[in-house]
């Protein structure tokens, strides 16, 4: 017994204070992220499970942009403050969950970048494919960051002591990023459409390309005002053969169309895209999840013959009156085959891009002309050549209204585009208090932040106005 | 042969302090309650043939004359067999005279006889006289008797600080080999005091033990490593005993601890059976991490933390969702198995628990055999539990002015078509008291357990099962059943040199729980529609199909489950290797798994949906963490001089192992069908967790006790952790503890008459606070649910920090510890100074930086400070009456004293130098403007803007200014009757904190309490309440901070116990019948439900119990 005793305590006594007793392993449901940028595969899960998020974004981001423009009319009844343009930064700016969602994206996009700079054992093709992809997932975001909020913190690294520091910089400076981002990306790419292997070609439109890098630098462009770049981003796209202005309005919308530049691939495959399940009405919108359907101003921007309105837009009669919704994605939760995917980028907004970018270079008719890329538009939708004024404002305000039809409920394009033209300020000081708000304040166009946010850094300053 | 006599002067010198009749009144006055204490004489001694006094180095002569002066007899001798005495060291207590003639000529060669005529001769020692009087060397030979000199068998004889132990035999007598001359003797009886004696080289002890009357100083302190009496102990330890525990008909331990134990601040938070509580020893040291005590079982420590998973345990919500953070864990302890539950707050009793020990240390000890006869007890009782205080809520009239009032204020004439409440689709007579219909139930409760307990001197075991069942006030069939079996032996060998127990306690809980708090829909207005359809089928009310309510009796289909199986087992084993010397090792191992399983079938919801297959639903969960722990430990003791010397050196290896996964299946066909998995269409996995802990620690305890006089402990601790990157692993901790029993000194014999007992005590030291989430420092990624592209996704778990290290608490405490009148008035005052520094914390990030938390060491300091009072008295004590009042009262105080650059901190609106961390920000709320009828907020820099930048200012807090409990005890023959009542002063969140903009009264088909009909009407009027509105109107702000103190009757136990005579005639050795009350009422001004929940969720059940305990 003695001897026993003594041999647990000497053994105890000299196995303390030591390391291995207080050291664990990594737990078996983590990867350590060394591990993680380690093989291709693992590093492919890191990139592409940011698409898994991002899918089902842009449901929101287009109901609260439609409602804080003229597109939607908000029947929720609870949440009226974005809906009459009255937001404010003590109740609202905590509940509008864009900006730190925005930035969680461009943190893991920053953090692929990061593991795969220095040593990594992820193959140069792949490293280069995934590197691009966080660029351009970084640009896209950014872009959304500085038009729903104006200057933003351009946070480029996952250092956390540095970026709880950060302040606002400039929207040019945000532009400025964007545009290096996506050229870095343009070079990076691979030209082709590529599988989880981040190599071969496949046909599902889900993995950007040169191609979607070039496709979005269009819209940068555009919205800096740099419009020779924004046409000669533009251009390439549209030369490109792979993408095709389809002419039948129901096959635009359907997985890997020939319109598709960038989709994301719905999980699980039973699931489609928020807009189909969320924005289609089976009864009076009140009830729906998302309680919204289109605007009166919305309706009557279509000219008669305009199958837009006619294949993309559907109506549901409840409580005697008749209430439209989009219908641009039809698949709702009782399908169950695949046949929808969320469109990121596709190719009818680059010619609007080229359009606009041409006008203001006044080539404003003839061939490839503003106006030939506004008929391209107009021709697939069923309507006549263009036939007004062809000075450079009517046409400008022509490719406006064809943005309105042809982008409505995509991608925050209405609300941005009123902001980017200048016409915010006139329209909104007519439709807030049509929809019920007490009036417009210029300030009302960029959404507040959170308070929590002003908080925690002491150089981040609330949106001015709020 | 010259005989000299030495003639007794009359007895008259000193009155000794309990032989004096006196009777005194005591008048005090405690936080306004008058309590007056009659305190009566008991027990008076004449001149008799018993001898008290205390001598020291004293000569043989003056030794005489003092048993003289006290007995009345004379002494005869010879002067000249003085020659050779030693002076002698004696304390007697009331012994008889010839147990005090021997004790004082006791290894003297001088023998006596007691003769006729109050003489008592004495003779020079004859060698053969002396063989036979005086044991070996190193053997201590005694008795033990009661106050009359009866012998008591079975008492327990042990060496202090040693194993080393006897029970007296028949005759009341005891042997013990080999004891150290300067060692001290624990004397202890059940029913009777225990009596600590210093041998001082002494062969033979007579103890004399008191029944019934336990000294408050005798009581034996588990300090966790090591155990002392309340009179030696340096730091500072409350105990609960198993007989206050069993009086409350609760549901957990922690619960049956509210109010008792000074320091310890423990509030509710709901009502709903497996509802965990939030507990804080003395405050919050850590500003954002855990404050939780450590908790041990047995040695073994027990983790609080919930084992519920990201699926939620329904109704009591799931971890992280404060305040209802899921299903306590000690809701699988068995009340009934507790010994008694000992607290350690100060540094000296927490530092030898070095990083664990930040909060302070629970101890929780099971019941262990008690030998002697196989006795049997079977205890049972039943009752049942009432929602209590419910808030008065708007009727239908009421409610129906509010809304049309809030439209009507909006100049709203056509009312939404949606708001069938008060538009004319539902019918606007009814009235439903929902209160009543969804928590005015009685739950029932029902607890049995029965015991058997037996063995001899060496080996005493336990085995006792019990089952309880606790329903609900809800509808539906909801229950939280407990079964446990128990298990424990104790082995000491014949020669008491080893010595081991063994004990293994299994518990397994069914808890099944609505998805819902009930409570949480009392807000339906008034009108709703009826319930149950004239065919019984539940009333969707259906208008133009669409269905217009949600049914709340609709949830009653819908359960959360968990079955909690928990096994604790551990092991102590000890040697005596050397006198003095022991070798120990504490092993222990426990194991919870707890599975859940909530289902929502279709008929939860409308009839529309419910041919849906999304909308039945079943997740199941597994969690189960497994710890083991092993405690080797070698402790010394040995008599130094005047004094007594402990010291105690051991390690501690632990690790725990947690595993959760949690899936969830929707889409069956039918519900039938939802508990077949296999018939789900969908399934994913909602979470998986793997984490590992391990412990690692080296410490050690040094104490010495001066003549029972002076005391003094050092504790120190070295402890490595796995929660932290390598290099910030290792800390040590230590504290030192010294006490001063001022009592023993002739100052005070002299002066501070009536007090018999008095210390002082100081301790000062450090803690550590290592309760954070595991591998924090750790940059990892975790799987996700989402496949892309056939890849399954991988995000990054957390921003990774390895430069974190221990929170350390520095613990300075002083007290003072006095027993008067023979400990008739206890009365114990501490003070303590609590301070935190390197906070550890989850420190708050923007959202810019893609993770709002990142956990890092803050320079910064928190400090707790408080007083804690507690007070003990016998009011009255006769042969058949008694009343024993209890009081504490603790007084905590918090401040953040220093925050290096707050301003620019993310915490600059959070909290406050200076101030407390319960301070909140909120707007200054000035009342409601008589034209406009709005509240208005303060605009605090008359910038002509109100917004939180600028005007958002620290209010109130939100704590207790004080809080504790008063208990009175009344016994009268076999009736026991025992009152407590708890008090707690505070600052909380009222009613208007729950009504806030998402729940504005008059917007929503929400109702709201009758408070609110003092609203704003019309210009002029001058209120508190803003006026009702169908737009967002300004938030209460501060208002809704408002005074929450409370008087609970927490408990009230009456019992009776049937005579003994009676008890022969049905053949048991005790039979008992009792009733019990919890939560009886509650006196306070609180506006709101509970003032202890601060919330519109279920409060704390009024329970009351009857039961009956029999013994065999």
């Amino acid at each position: 017994m003695k001897k026993i005793y003594m041999g647990v305590m000497i053994g105890a006594f000299l196995t303390t204070g030591c390391k291995k007793l207080v050291e664990v392993p990594p737990p078996v449901t983590q990867l350590v992220t060394s591990s993680v940028f380690n093989n291709n595969y693992t590093a492919t899960a890191a990139l592409t499970d940011i698409y898994s998020n991002m899918d089902g974004e842009s449901l929101g981001m287009e109901v609260y942009t439609g409602w804080s423009g003229d597109e939607l009319i908000d029947y929720s009844g609870g949440s009226g403050s974005i809906y009459h343009n009255a937001l404010t930064a003590e109740n609202d700016g905590s509940s509008l969950q864009f900006w730190s969602t925005f930035y969680q994206y461009i943190y893991r996009a920053n953090a692929v970048l990061e593991g795969l700079q220095g040593q990594h054992g992820v193959s140069p093709s792949v490293s280069n494919q995934l590197s691009g992809e966080a660029l351009l997932i970084r640009a896209f975001w950014y872009f959304y960051l500085v038009n729903m909020y104006g200057d933003v913190p351009l946070v480029l690294s996952t250092d956390y002591n540095v970026n709880r520091m950060a302040a606002r910089v400039t929207k040019d400076k945000v532009y400025e990023q964007m545009v290096t981002d996506l050229n870095r990306a343009d070079s990076l790419l691979s030209s082709n459409f590529v599988d989880a292997t981040d190599t071969a070609t496949t046909t599902e439109r889900v993995r950007p390309n040169q191609s979607t890098a070039q496709a979005l630098l269009a819209r940068v462009y555009l919205y800096k005002g740099d419009y020779p770049q924004a046409e000669a981003a533009a251009s390439a796209v549209i030369a490109d053969s792979r993408f095709v202005l389809l002419s039948d309005l129901t096959q635009v919308f359907l997985k890997n169309s020939q319109e598709t530049i960038w989709a994301l691939m719905p999980t699980p495959t039973t699931y489609h895209t928020g807009e189909g399940g969320f924005l289609t009405l089976t009864a009076a919108p009140a009830n729906a999840t998302y309680a919204t359907a289109f605007s009166t101003r919305m309706m009557s921007a279509f000219e008669p013959q305009d199958k837009r309105r006619a294949i993309w837009i559907d109506s549901i009669n409840a409580l005697g009156q008749t209430f439209y919704y989009p219908s641009k994605y039809k698949a709702d939760f009782t399908s169950t085959t695949q046949t929808e995917y969320p469109i990121m980028l596709r190719l009818s907004e680059q010619y609007l891009i080229r359009a606009e970018a041409r006008a203001w270079q006044n080539n404003l008719t003839g061939a490839n002309s503003d106006v030939s890329d506004l008929n391209a538009i107009r021709n697939r939708a069923g309507l006549s050549p263009y036939s007004g004024g062809t000075d450079r404002t009517s046409l400008l305000n022509a490719i406006s209204h064809e943005r309105q039809v042809e982008l409505f409920t995509e991608w925050c394009d209405r609300w941005f585009n009123l902001k980017r033209t200048g016409v915010v300020d006139s329209l909104m000081t007519i439709v807030t208090p049509e929809k019920g708000g007490q009036g417009w304040a210029p300030y009302q166009a960029l959404y507040p932040i959170k308070i929590t946010d002003l908080q925690t850094d002491p150089n981040l300053t609330q949106t001015p106005g709020y | 042969m010259q005989l000299k006599a030495f003639c007794s002067l009359p007895f008259h010198a000193r009155t000794q302090k309990g032989d004096c009749l006196t009777k005194t009144l005591l008048v005090m006055r405690l936080t306004g309650i008058l309590l007056v204490a009659g305190f009566l004489q008991v027990g008076a001694h004449g001149r008799a043939q018993t001898v008290t006094f205390t001598a020291k180095d004293m000569p043989l002569p003056r030794v005489f004359a003092a048993i003289e002066q006290q007995t009345g007899y004379v002494f005869f001798y010879d002067k000249a067999w003085l020659e050779g005495t030693r002076p002698v060291t004696v304390e007697l207590k009331a012994e008889p005279l010839r147990a005090a003639l021997e004790q004082v000529l006791d290894g003297q060669p001088i023998g006596f006889e007691i003769r006729e005529g109050n003489t008592i001769v004495l003779t020079k020692r004859a060698p053969s006289m002396i063989v036979q009087a005086l044991p070996p060397p190193g053997d201590i030979h005694g008795r033990v008797t009661d106050s009359l000199g009866n012998p008591l068998a079975g008492a327990s004889v042990t060496v202090k600080g040693t194993h080393k132990g006897a029970q007296t035999g028949t005759d009341g007598s005891f042997e013990l080999k080999g004891v150290d001359d300067q060692a001290v003797l624990v004397v202890s009886f059940t029913g009777y005091g225990t009596e600590t004696i210093a041998l001082h080289g002494r062969k033979t002890l007579f103890v004399q033990l008191r029944q019934g009357v336990t000294s408050m100083q005798d009581v034996v302190i588990n300090k966790g490593y090591y155990t002392t009496t309340q009179r030696l102990n340096t730091g500072n330890v409350s105990i609960v005993k198993s007989e206050d525990i069993q009086k409350q008909p609760v549901g957990d331990p922690l619960m049956a601890l509210e109010g008792r134990v000074p320091g310890l601040y423990i509030a509710q938070v709901s009502g709903i059976p497996g509802a965990s509580e939030l507990v804080r020893l003395r405050g919050q040291n850590s500003i954002a991490n855990g404050n939780n005590p450590l908790y041990i079982i047995d040695g073994v420590p027990f983790s609080p933390t919930t084992l519920t998973t990201g699926i939620g345990m329904g109704a009591l919500g799931s971890p992280g969702n404060s305040p209802l953070l899921g299903l306590n864990p000690f809701n699988s302890l068995n009340n009934a198995d507790i010994e008694s539950i000992e607290v350690l707050k100060d540094a000296d009793a927490t530092a030898i628990y070095g990083s664990r020990g930040a909060n302070g240390v629970i101890l929780i000890t099971t019941k262990k055999g008690k030998g002697g006869k196989t006795s049997f007890d079977a205890n049972v009782y039943t009752g049942g539990g009432r929602a209590t205080r419910l808030l008065p809520m708007m009727n239908t009239q009421q409610y129906l002015e509010m809304r049309r009032e809030a439209f009507r204020n909006d100049g709203i004439t056509q009312i939404p078509s949606n708001n069938y409440d008060v538009n004319g689709v539902w019918d606007t007579t009814r009235y439903t008291d929902w209160q009543k219909a969804l928590i005015g139930g009685t739950a029932k409760f029902t607890n049995a357990q029965v015991s058997i307990t037996g063995g001899n001197t060496n080996t005493q075991f336990v085995l006792a099962g019990g089952y309880s069942s606790q329903g609900t006030v809800y509808p539906g069939e909801y229950v939280d059943g407990k079964s446990s079996v128990r298990a424990s032996a104790t082995h000491m060998s014949p020669n008491h040199k080893f010595h081991a127990s063994f004990s293994v306690t299994y518990t397994n809980d069914d808890l099944n729980i609505p998805q819902t708090d009930f409570a949480t829909l009392i807000t339906l207005a008034p009108d709703a529609p009826a319930i149950y359809n004239k065919d019984g089928s539940l009333n969707w009310q259906i208008v133009n199909n669409t269905v217009t309510w949600s049914n709340p009796f609709s949830g009653v289909v819908k359960h959360a489950k968990a079955v909690t199986d928990d096994l604790i087992g551990s092991a102590n084993l000890g040697y005596e290797i050397l006198p003095g010397l022991q070798l120990k090792t504490s092993l222990g191992y426990t194991h919870q798994q707890m599975n859940q399983d909530n289902t929502s079938p279709s008929t939860a919801v409308a009839p529309s949906f419910q041919n849906t297959p999304t909308y039945r639903s079943h997740s199941i969960a597994t969690s189960d963490v497994r710890t083991w722990i092993l405690e080797p430990q070698a402790s010394y003791h040995r008599g130094i001089g005047e004094g007594q010397l402990d010291a105690l050196i051991g390690v501690t290896v632990q690790q725990s192992l947690l595993n959760q996964i949690s899936l969830a299946y929707s889409g069956f066909a039918s519900d039938a069908l939802i508990n077949d998995l296999q018939a789900a269409s969908t399934y994913s996995a909602p979470s998986i967790g793997n984490t590992q802990y391990r412990y690692n620690a080296v410490f050690s305890r040094l104490s010495y006790t001066y003549d029972d006089r002076y005391l003094l402990n050092l504790t120190a601790r070295r402890d490595g952790s796995s929660r932290f990157a390598s290099g910030k692993q290792f800390g040590n901790f230590w504290a030192i503890g010294a006490g001063w029993i001022f009592t023993k000194t002739k100052w005070a014999e002299d002066h501070l008459h009536g007090m018999n007992f008095g210390k002082l005590r100081v301790s000062y030291g450090t803690t550590g606070n290592d309760q954070l989430t595991d591998y924090q420092y750790l940059s990892s990624y975790n799987s996700t649910n989402g496949i892309y592209q056939t890849v399954p996704g991988l995000t990054p778990a957390r921003l990774p920090n390895s430069n974190f290290g221990w929170e350390v608490v520095q613990k300075l405490e002083g007290g003072l510890e006095t027993g008067w009148l023979q400990d008739r008035i206890v009365f114990t005052l501490s003070y303590y100074r609590n301070r935190t520094n390197n906070q550890l914390v989850g420190f708050p990030l923007p959202s810019i930086a893609g993770f709002t938390s990142v956990q890092a060491n803050l320079p910064a300091l928190v400090q707790n400070t408080g007083t804690e009072f507690e007070l003990n008295t016998v009011n009255i004590r006769t042969r058949h009456f008694s009343w024993t009042t209890s009081l504490n009262i603790s007084v905590p105080r918090n401040k953040l004293v220093s925050y290096p650059n707050l301003a620019a901190s993310p915490y600059a609106q959070t909290y406050v130098v200076g101030q407390p961390l319960f301070i909140k920000f909120n707007y200054h709320n000035l009342g409601v403007n008589p034209q406009t009828g709005l509240w208005i907020k303060e605009d605090v820099n008359h910038d002509g803007q109100v917004n939180t930048a600028n005007d958002y200012i620290p209010s109130k807090s939100v704590m207790q200014n004080y809080f504790g409990g008063f208990l009175n005890s009344f016994s009268y023959k076999g009736l026991q009757l025992d009152i407590f009542l708890q008090f707690v002063r505070q600052t909380g969140n009222n009613y208007l904190n729950y009504w806030t903009n998402t729940r504005q009264p008059g917007m929503f088909n929400i109702n709201v309490p009758v408070y609110y009909l003092a609203r704003w009407q019309q210009p002029g009027d001058q209120t508190i309440i803003q006026k009702f509105s169908t737009t967002y109107l300004p938030s209460p702000s501060d208002i809704s901070l408002t005074d929450a103190s409370f008087i609970r009757l927490k408990n009230l136990a009456l019992s009776y116990t049937f005579p003994k005579r009676w008890q022969r005639w049905v053949r048991t050795q005790q039979a008992r019948v009792y009733v019990q009350g919890q939560n009886l009422f509650i006196i306070s001004r609180y506006r709101g439900f509970d003032p202890e929940t601060q919330t519109v969720g279920l409060p704390p059940l009024r329970m009351l119990t009857a039961g009956i305990q029999l013994t065999w």
